[in-house]
């Protein structure tokens, strides 16, 4: 066809009256010029639908056709529409969530300039990794590493601004080319440049400007305070930009790290600091590349001074133009989300498949009449597909709504940043267009398959659909029942501590550059003021904060998880956790350690643990089993050291209270402020991390039950909609059989019996898909098996329950058969 | 009765093969082709008109409305460079055809 031909065609679907009209008239012309003696004109309207069909729109009239008379059909039975477009809604509608949250995640980039030549380098040896650099060992490697062009180095800390000094904000401390390098506009003032290294500048969030300073058009130039330090502002920053998966408040120059935080040595410190490095690397470049180009490096900063870098460091590039790497976990992650929601889906499609299976039933005399006045089986599907096709149609536009909004309430409840709101793009449009089709075959095959085949009596494909929802259900209800299990498990059993009477007090010491030396001196003057609070129990100085995302940990040979903690000897007092064998270490002690009773089963089974060495120390004694850090992960085991003056700067101190935490926490705020004027600590409630902590499993259990309860509802009316369609279908043979004396319990044997294999294999196969989900779920389970009984038992009560519940009615109707009616009608 | 209708895929030919000579409305398309087959041709509406609106789908020809010599209103199809082209082309395969099929009559 070539392209005038495709013009004409175009032209004429457009202008078909015009079209129309002159092929009428043309033919009048010709009518009125013949001759007596000619044969007579033919049937004028069949003439002109010759003549049109020329154009080749015959196709889009049918269609035209089949799409009104679609909409007469849902007209007339409204609640069978309304039904299948929520289902559908409901159906296609997890499945756009799930795909604009994994959109926003993984497959779109950051709004930053050229996103994907972006990394962030972490340091890499052959006996571990770390993420973070100190600013020393940074400029080391950029400057010998010609790979990495714009290098970035950025802190993040949490600071005062102005006035209000009890409250932190976070901000980034940056290197002067990192704003402008990553693609940031300002929308007042201008941003850093070569110059600012270490001025007195800062930059603001737009989001802050407006909040803190009422989007005050002046604010360029005036000077605010940072932790009590002015500083003059040079620009306010878009809110289109975004690298950090946190929100910031401000950015500054790293060089003014020492005077927003007095004493901070992060600018002359060789050994760990707490620079995140980015950088850009040519396409070209790839981690081996980098390995080879850095390991000579890291091997001079090695000689250079023994802390400032790993024994054998190399540095690995990690994509960082983008919120989540696509890597092992997250596939696991999306494969795990886009199997619930696509069994949703099938649930949606199975359930919709049914209520229309029963209606195509009784528009079988419809479809024979068709057929018998010349309707071809090919138009016939073609109308009943296109009907499928348009109930589709308004779920998925349903779905956009639905799934749009699910998304931004479930990101409402992350604090991702705002740049990363889900818009409706063509892709989730396209994305959610595709599944439409795709589910339109999947329940639109029902209607279609007994259209022309209306003498099939579908008692497999019925099977087929009854399985299919039964599997679902039970996937997504085992799963919740699982999850709420593990939810309750975190709530009401023991994480083998006490977090309802502790206040955690973080002064971030090494932050502020504190020396051993300094931060013995801070914690002996924080420990003795607070001793004379009345309701101040017991403290403790230890390095990981409980339900806190510090950790420190190694992989033990049993594929258990080690936690290195270092304490104070009150430590366990403090926390709630006893001893139950040997003894506690003092604060004379070095070379010992505590385990827990689960360390000492991991590490050497059926052994007595006291005495044995483990790194370096004399085990001395053994305690509970407590999960303070990895809380959700049963394979967290943990080891306690005595805190050395070393590790001081990382503390941060554990308060036990008699009284209510939060009545606690004014005062001993003001008790913390008054040690050292220049160090600002955030003190904390410990049974607020503790709710957030068990937000993640509280959550999932909410998302996970509302499906598992759209699944069982869909499954529920399903087979209460089949076995009321089989009892319309065998009314008479009910009736025969009451007749001849057939008791209730054979009547309703008689109607549920095809129904037992389809619900089993199903339950079955919902148990297995469960369980396997479950297996890569368990570090989130709090300890509940993936094969807990209770979830599994209990999910088969709920099946038997809701499907009972919702075959009554019709099952009663097949009761009520009267065999005179019936046979009367024959 | 003796078989008076067009070979099956000639009638665009013969069509555009009257129209070379000037535009011509759709009536008298089919008289033309007619008296020039001696009357031993009959062209039925049911498959001329179906042929000019496949023309004017091709762009072989171009429609317009005037007044005939019986004041009234015609619509003349006209032939474009495309058509004539086409009418070439299918002429020439025609011939050859036609020579071929003459060939087996004659000889087998």
């Amino acid at each position: 066809m070539t392209l005038g031909e495709l013009w004409r065609r175009v032209d004429y679907l457009l202008h078909r009256s015009r079209y129309e009209r002159e092929l009428r008239e043309e033919m009048a012309a010709h009518v009125a010029m013949k001759q007596e003696d000619e044969p007579r004109f033919g049937d004028a309207l069949r003439l002109r639908e010759d003549a049109a069909d020329v154009w080749g729109w015959r196709w889009w009239d049918h269609f035209v056709q089949d799409v009104r008379f679609g909409v007469r059909q849902l007209r007339r039975a409204p609640v069978l529409a309304l039904s299948g477009v929520v289902t559908l809604a409901i159906g296609l509608g997890v499945n756009v969530a799930v795909f604009q949250i994994v959109d926003v995640a993984l497959l779109r980039p950051l709004p930053v300039k050229d996103p994907d030549s972006l990394f962030r380098f972490v340091r890499r040896s052959p006996h571990g990794m770390t993420t973070s650099f100190s600013y020393r060992s940074m400029e080391f490697y950029a400057e010998r590493t010609g790979a990495i062009s714009a290098p970035m180095g950025v802190v993040y800390a949490e600071v005062t601004l102005d006035e209000d000094r009890t409250r932190h904000v976070p901000v980034d401390f940056v290197t002067p080319n990192y704003l402008t390098e990553i693609g940031a506009v300002p929308v007042l003032g201008r941003l850093f440049d070569p110059t600012d290294a270490a001025a007195d500048v800062v930059v603001l969030s737009d989001a802050a400007w407006r909040a803190r300073y009422a989007a005050d058009p002046a604010i360029v130039g005036r000077t605010i305070h940072v932790n009590g330090h002015p500083f003059t502002v040079a620009g306010v920053l878009s809110p289109k930009f975004a690298l950090a998966e946190h929100q910031v408040t401000a950015w500054l120059p790293i060089g003014t790290h020492p005077r927003a935080f007095p004493g901070s040595r992060l600018l002359t410190d060789w050994s760990d600091g707490p620079v995140t490095f980015y950088g850009r690397l040519s396409r070209t470049e790839s981690a081996a590349t980098l390995k080879d180009a850095t390991v000579t490096t890291g091997r001079a900063l090695h000689q250079v001074d023994a802390d400032a870098a790993l024994e054998g460091e190399w540095l690995e590039p990690r994509a960082a133009g983008r919120l989540a790497e696509p890597d092992a976990r997250s596939a696991a992650v999306i494969a795990i989300a886009g199997t619930l929601t696509g069994l949703v889906l099938l649930a949606a499609c199975a359930n919709l498949g049914t209520l229309l299976l029963a209606r195509a039933f009784t528009r079988e005399r419809e479809m024979a009449i068709r057929l018998s006045v010349g309707a071809s089986r090919g138009r016939l599907l073609r109308q009943v597909l296109t009907e499928s096709l348009l109930l589709a149609s308004l779920g998925a536009a349903a779905a956009l709504w639905l799934g749009s909004s699910a998304t931004r309430v479930l990101l409402s409840l992350t604090d991702a940043p705002a740049v990363l709101q889900p818009h409706l793009d063509w892709r989730a449009i396209t994305f959610t267009a595709v599944l439409a089709v795709v589910a339109t075959f999947a329940f639109g095959a029902v209607p279609a398959l007994h259209a022309v085949q209306p003498r099939l009596r579908h008692m497999r494909l019925r099977g087929l659909l009854v399985g299919a929802q039964v599997a679902t259900a039970c996937t997504l209800v085992v799963l919740a029942g699982l999850l709420v299990r593990a939810l309750d498990r975190a709530v009401h059993t023991s994480l083998g501590f006490d977090y309802e009477h502790q206040i955690t007090i973080d002064p971030g010491l090494r932050t502020s550059g504190a020396r051993p030396a300094d931060a013995q001196e801070y914690w002996r003057r924080l420990e003795t003021r607070l001793t004379h609070i009345p309701a101040v129990e017991s403290l403790a100085v230890a390095t990981l904060p409980p339900l806190g995302h510090r950790v420190n940990s190694g992989r033990l040979p049993s594929g258990a998880i080690g936690i290195y903690h270092h304490v104070e000897p009150s430590y366990f007092d403090v926390m709630g956790i006893s001893l139950l064998g040997g003894r506690l270490f003092d604060s004379r002690d070095t070379g010992t350690a505590v385990v827990s009773d689960s360390f000492a089963a991991a590490v050497w089974p059926g052994e007595n643990p006291l005495g044995k060495l483990h790194q370096g120390r004399t085990i001395v004694g053994v305690v509970n089993a407590a999960r303070t850090v990895l809380v959700g992960n049963d394979a967290a085991v943990e080891m306690y050291m005595p805190i050395d003056a070393e590790h001081l700067p990382d503390g941060f101190l554990i308060v036990r209270v008699r009284d209510d935490p939060r009545t606690m926490l004014p005062q001993i705020v003001s008790a913390a402020r008054d040690i050292d004027p220049k160090i600002l600590p955030s003190v904390a409630v410990l049974s607020d991390a503790f709710d957030e902590r068990v937000q993640i499993p509280a959550r999932s259990a909410m998302v996970a039950g509302a499906l598992g309860t759209v699944a069982l509802l869909l499954a529920a009316t399903g087979i209460a909609g089949l076995i009321g369609f089989t009892t319309s279908q065998r009314v008479r043979e009910i009736g025969v059989r009451v007749a001849l004396g057939a008791r209730p319990r054979h009547i309703v044997e008689a109607l549920v019996a095809h129904y037992r294999l389809p619900v089993a294999a199903g339950a079955a196969i919902g148990f297995v898909i469960a369980s396997v989900m479950a297996f890569v779920l368990r570090s989130e389970l709090f300890g509940v098996s993936p094969v807990d009984p209770v979830s599994y038992a209990a999910t088969s009560a709920l099946l038997v329950l809701f499907a009972a519940a919702a075959s009554l009615g019709p099952l009663r109707r097949a009761l009520r058969v009267d065999p005179v009616t019936v046979l009367r009608a024959e | 009765m003796p078989n008076s209708s067009v070979p099956p895929g000639t009638l665009v030919m013969l069509v555009l093969r009257v129209l070379q000579a000037g535009p011509l409305h759709g009536y008298a398309i089919a008289q033309r082709l007619h008296q020039l087959s001696s009357d031993a041709l009959r062209i039925e509406e049911g498959s001329l008109y179906p042929a000019l609106q496949r023309i004017l789908l091709k762009g072989w020809a171009r429609a317009e409305w005037t007044m005939s010599e019986t004041n009234r209103r015609v619509r003349l199809y006209r032939l474009t460079p495309a058509g004539r082209r086409q009418l070439e082309s299918e002429m020439a395969d025609y011939e050859r055809l036609n020579a071929a099929i003459r060939s087996i009559l004659r000889t087998a």
